[in-house]
């Protein structure tokens, strides 16, 4: 029996139905905070470099990792590299489970335009660093300051990259008249039972490798996995998109997604400021802080929206079977592999890097948290802002008629 | 793929005869809450949203 989701919700689909996107954003904040606890927070794009800089390894150039707390290793025995190969992992079963699997292909546009925001995802994650997952969402919660700071860069980069996705759109559109479109033949629902079965064969793949890794000693590896797993399950299920949270605000003036954004920071920031005041490693992702937050974040922004997803997004995706996401990670490790190459210091080091700024040794632990609070508090103001403009420049629309009148009237072109 | 059928809607919709239906075919989850959720926006009502194959989805909206 297929899924269906009518405008009112059916009882007993409840499996199968996408999360709410506020349930996304708490459920990915409680399991970032349960992963800080145990290990670490949560952060994606350093463990890809460091793939690149064994990719390039491997073709013969000696290139060491650019983030020096991920030294090239192979990407089985890396916990930090786990969790993202759990999150491919997570999305995937959740993906097979709700039969939602499917090989999205591209044709060579597409790739390219996928391979050009994995390389500009690569160069913004080193410049920033790292991405906007550990860079902005997990260091406001961690109090660096250096997450406010690219949040600004992620802003304008998702506003230039939505700008190119709605130029491509336009010209993809742009001939469509449905007055001469022809009725369209009845869609076959083909069911796709296999995945099912492929979905629950992969979950028991997944607890053998997480009791495979406990019987080699590997804890820690064992343990980021599934914490992994967890983030591809709720991100496939909820659809939260941290690329849609800037895009959506910049491009549309539609802050649904960011709010939800800041409430999860908002979330997460009295538990990490509780467990960093109780000497638990204070300056975890407490990162470089300088004007490097708000180009590499351009830059990054740019790449993510181009490549439809930000560096937990095109893991995701990559499960759910997005080519362009495969192109994306793929690009994002060919450039930031290079980059200790290129610029010959690690990330961190060098001229192009500030200081990493911690807000307690300046603020104080509440100064801390309130500053973090403002901040939110300010974004909050300014998103209700965008949305007026939005409000009110539709209203006005409407008030000339403008939206149904400009439309073809009397004209019934049912397409199917 | 995501997020074009989001980009994508605004303009058709503008097209749209009055008193037609659209059934518009999706790859992308994330389409299956955005698309409807323009459409209604924009006064259009969407009867249907129904998962016909593997990832893919029919978005029924009707103007």
């Amino acid at each position: 029996m297929q899924p269906r989701m009518n405008a009112k919700p059916q009882p007993g689909s409840i499996l199968c139905r996408p999360w709410p996107t506020g349930a996304g954003a708490i459920a990915l904040v409680v399991v970032n905070v349960l992963m800080f606890m145990y290990a670490r927070a949560l952060g994606v794009f350093p463990q890809i470099s460091m793939w690149g800089a064994s990719f390039y390894s491997h073709l013969g150039l000696k290139t060491a990792s650019p983030f020096p707390p991920y030294p090239v290793k192979p990407v089985l025995l890396d916990m930090h590299s786990m969790i993202d190969v759990g999150i491919i992992a997570g999305a995937l079963v959740a993906a097979l489970l709700t039969a939602e699997w499917k090989i999205r292909r591209e044709d060579w546009r597409g790739v390219l335009v996928g391979l050009a925001g994995g390389l500009l995802m690569g160069f913004g994650t080193v410049i920033m660093p790292p991405c906007n997952m550990g860079g902005f969402w997990v260091a406001t919660m961690a109090l660096s300051l250096s997450g406010p700071l690219s949040a600004l860069g992620l802003l304008l980069g998702a506003y230039l990259g939505g700008k190119i996705l709605r130029y491509e759109m336009a010209c993809a559109v742009g001939p469509v008249d449905f007055r001469f479109a022809e009725r369209g033949q009845p869609v076959e629902i083909r069911p796709a039972v296999w995945q099912r079965w492929a979905g629950i064969i992969l979950l028991v793949g997944i607890g053998i490798a997480f009791l495979l890794y406990r019987h080699a000693g590997l804890d820690k590896v064992a343990g980021l996995f599934l914490f992994g797993v967890a983030f591809g399950v709720i991100v496939q299920r909820s659809r939260f998109c941290f690329v849609a949270a800037f895009r959506d605000l910049t491009v549309s003036r539609d802050g649904r997604v960011m709010k939800w954004t800041l409430l999860s920071i908002a979330l997460g920031v009295i538990p990490f400021a509780l467990l960093k005041a109780h000497g638990y490693q204070p300056m975890h992702m407490v990162f470089p802080m300088g004007w490097h937050n708000i180009a590499g974040g351009l830059v990054f922004g740019i790449g993510m929206t181009i490549a439809g997803g930000c560096g937990m997004g095109i893991l995701a995706r990559s499960g759910e079977g997005y080519v362009r996401s495969w192109v994306a990670i793929f690009g994002g490790m060919l450039s930031a592999g290079l980059w200790t190459h290129i610029y010959g210091h690690p990330v961190g080091e060098g001229w192009l890097y500030g200081k990493p700024l911690f807000l307690p040794k300046v603020l104080g632990w509440y100064g801390s948290v309130g500053f973090v609070f403002a901040f939110l508090l300010l974004f909050y103001v300014a998103i209700r802002f965008v949305e007026k403009i939005k409000d009110e420049t539709g209203k006005r629309r409407q008030d000339r008629g403008e939206i149904l009148s400009s439309r073809p009237a009397g004209v019934d072109v049912p397409v199917s | 793929m995501c997020p074009y059928p989001k980009y994508a809607i605004e303009p058709l919709l503008d097209k749209l005869p009055a008193g037609s239906e659209l059934s518009l075919l999706v790859d992308c989850p994330a389409a299956t809450g955005d698309v409807p959720r323009i459409a209604r926006e924009r006064g259009f009502a969407v009867p249907d949203i129904q998962q016909v194959g593997s990832g893919e989805w029919q978005i029924k909206i009707q103007g």
